[in-house]
């Protein structure tokens, strides 16, 4: 009961399709994943997407299993399927862009143990343009034991 | 809101005649009915005077009856003096006795006459009894004078002349006797008059007293209708002023979730296409054997796409100044005024202390910095502005000055509506905003703002462990 499903996946913009399925994927999103209680971080190169998902294991599951089957993307590999310790918080998802060249470097990481994943993933989320911006004061956290977008 | 006490409900007779009073008639029957009581009053007074004054009559008519009856008994006495001796004395007794007769008679009749106003009494009758009984003495007399001696004596009916007098003496006591019943009659009818006029006025005053009262009344009425409207119209106001800070507060978050919702939209799609434009320009940089014509031009156009990435990122913090969640007040005002003076290129200063407030309200001043920066860049042309935000024990003050043209704030005109939704703005968390601004002379816009209560004021904002 205290604890949550943290996911992280990367995935391909699906051929025959554009930018403007990150538009897309957002708008419902945002509402959605509020309604859900699920919090997390959905980034965008141009190409690649790479989505951080935690929250409720049955509704992160639930959520996940639509997302892989999305036709608007390929490739969907899961990086990270991990339960640990609940944070006391307001769902906030959040989404944004980051450069190619940064999510490369994230994605040297693969296969990596959870702790190192999570250290990468906070890093990498320092250098995104995010919407809401994260608050400043959680950027500089270790995912291990703090969230970023929870608020203390 | 003090309670009014409920209306009386009046008495069936009350409403009756305040139906009456409230009626089209009531002044003309009010009028009339005082003129009739003056009129009676009047006719009163009037009978009163009469009925006194022939009183009077009737009292000296009886005096001058008696002194008319005593001088033809006097001519009558004189005259059988004079026919039996004959001397001079007794004639001129007669004469002098005829010649006051027609004085007296003439006065006692004239009172008689003054009582029986209406001529129904035997006056001539009473005249020409006495003339006729003077002209007979008279002419026994003359005839004595003519044959001196017992002719004259024995020419004269000493018992018709007797009875003559008798039946005078009655007649003129009949006259009075009469003159009397109808002064008797008029004097009853005196009783009547009073009567009369005593019951006009007293129902004149008890009138002129419910007219009064009713007056009063109404008066009191009016008073209480009036205190009641007038209640009833704060209350509207009351009620109005509450729904327009309602409106008024629903407008501003509807704004700003409008705001928030372009700025994802601005975000989200804008973000999707620069996002992938910059990709494809980072693969067209890795085709080989470009020329380096082409590399540079790239460069260029990638350059471009930072400048709009930059852009939406400022449009988006604009629209939702995600400094304040971050950051807090003081610092996100730090911001926009460092971001104001280094894009407008003129002088910003701040003077800012830690005020707690609740997120909307510090969204609120935000709100009015950002306005008001604007405003004195737009329309005031300042050179240096001044910002200021302090806390009094219960109150957050912020203050807003710059050097510019100032303006009217009497004047409607441009950036009017813009204060006017400020001080609204302002007003729906129960703060006051005021403008002090004059032609050449700067503006200063004022907000006075009351603190949070500690209890609701969470550190919603503050991420840190």
């Amino acid at each position: 009961v205290n604890e949550q499903l943290h996911i992280v996946y990367v995935s391909q913009l699906a051929p025959g399709h554009d930018h403007s399925v990150f538009g897309s994927v957002c708008r419902t999103a945002r509402q959605r994943n509020t309604e859900l209680g699920i919090a997390g971080v959905l980034l965008f190169d141009g190409l690649r997407f790479c989505q951080w998902l935690y929250g409720r294991p049955a509704a992160v599951t639930q959520l996940m299993a639509s997302i892989a089957a999305d036709v608007r993307h390929t490739d969907v590999s899961v990086w990270l399927q991990a339960l640990l310790p609940a944070q006391d918080f307001a769902p906030q998802w959040r989404a944004g862009f980051v450069e190619h060249e940064v999510l490369d470097g994230f994605a040297t990481l693969q296969g990596a143990a959870t702790p190192t994943l999570l250290e990468g993933l906070a890093a990498l989320l320092t250098q995104a343009d995010l919407e809401p911006p994260l608050p400043i004061p959680a950027l500089g956290l270790t995912l291990g034991s703090r969230v970023p977008g929870a608020p203390g | 809101m003090t309670r009014l006490p409920a209306p009386i409900e009046p008495s069936l007779f009350k409403r009756s005649i305040e139906q009456a009073a409230r009626a089209r008639l009531a002044l003309p029957v009010l009028l009339l009915s005082a003129a009739l009581a003056m009129a009676v009053n009047e006719a009163t007074y009037q009978h009163t005077t009469a009925t006194l004054s022939r009183g009077i009559a009737l009292t000296d008519a009886r005096l001058e009856a008696a002194r008319t009856l005593q001088a033809l008994t006097e001519l009558e006495a004189a005259a059988r003096a004079y026919v039996g001796t004959g001397s001079d004395t007794e004639r001129a007794r007669f004469d002098q006795a005829a010649q006051l007769l027609p004085r007296l008679q003439d006065k006692a009749l004239g009172l008689v006459a003054q009582v029986d106003t209406e001529g129904v009494l035997g006056v001539a009758a009473v005249r020409n009894l006495i003339d006729e009984h003077a002209q007979r003495l008279r002419a026994w007399v003359d005839a004595s004078a003519a044959a001196p001696g017992g002719s004259a004596a024995a020419g004269f009916d000493d018992a018709r002349s007797r009875a003559r007098s008798a039946s005078l003496a009655q007649a003129m006591d009949a006259l009075l006797t009469q003159a009397g019943t109808l002064q008797q009659q008029a004097r009853l009818s005196l009783y009547d008059a009073f009567l009369l006029s005593r019951f006009a006025v007293h129902a004149l005053v008890l009138l002129a007293l419910l007219a009064l009262l009713m007056f009063m009344r109404q008066l009191r009425r009016a008073d209480l209708q009036q205190a009641r409207e007038h209640e009833r119209l704060e209350g509207q106001i009351r009620e109005r002023t509450g729904e327009l800070r309602d409106l008024a507060r629903h407008l501003v978050s509807a704004r700003e979730d409008e705001r928030s919702h372009v700025a994802r939209e601005l975000h989200d799609e804008m973000g999707g296409l620069l996002t992938a434009m910059k990709l494809e320009l980072a693969r067209m940089k890795r085709v080989p054997a470009l020329p380096q014509a082409a590399l540079d031009r790239i460069a260029g156009f990638e350059k471009r796409v930072n400048d709009g990435i930059a852009l939406k990122r400022r449009i988006v913090e604009h629209l939702r100044p995600s400094s304040l969640d971050q950051l807090g007040l003081n610092a996100a005002l730090e911001m926009l005024c460092t971001d104001t003076a280094a894009v407008a290129g003129i002088v910003v200063t701040t003077r800012l202390q830690p005020v707690a407030l609740d997120r909307d309200a510090e969204l609120s001043v935000f709100r009015v910095v950002q306005e008001s920066l604007t405003n004195a860049l737009k329309y005031a042309h300042a050179h240096t502005v001044e910002v200021r935000l302090e806390a009094t024990a219960t109150h957050a003050l912020l203050s807003v000055r710059d050097d510019g043209r100032g303006f009217d704030p009497a004047a409607v005109g441009a950036g009017h509506h813009g204060i006017a939704g400020m001080r609204l703005r302002i007003e729906t968390h129960g703060g006051q905003l005021e403008v002090r601004s004059a032609e050449g002379a700067g503006t200063e816009i004022t907000a006075r703002l009351p603190l949070a209560d500690a209890s609701i004021s969470g550190p919603s904002r503050v991420a840190a462990g």
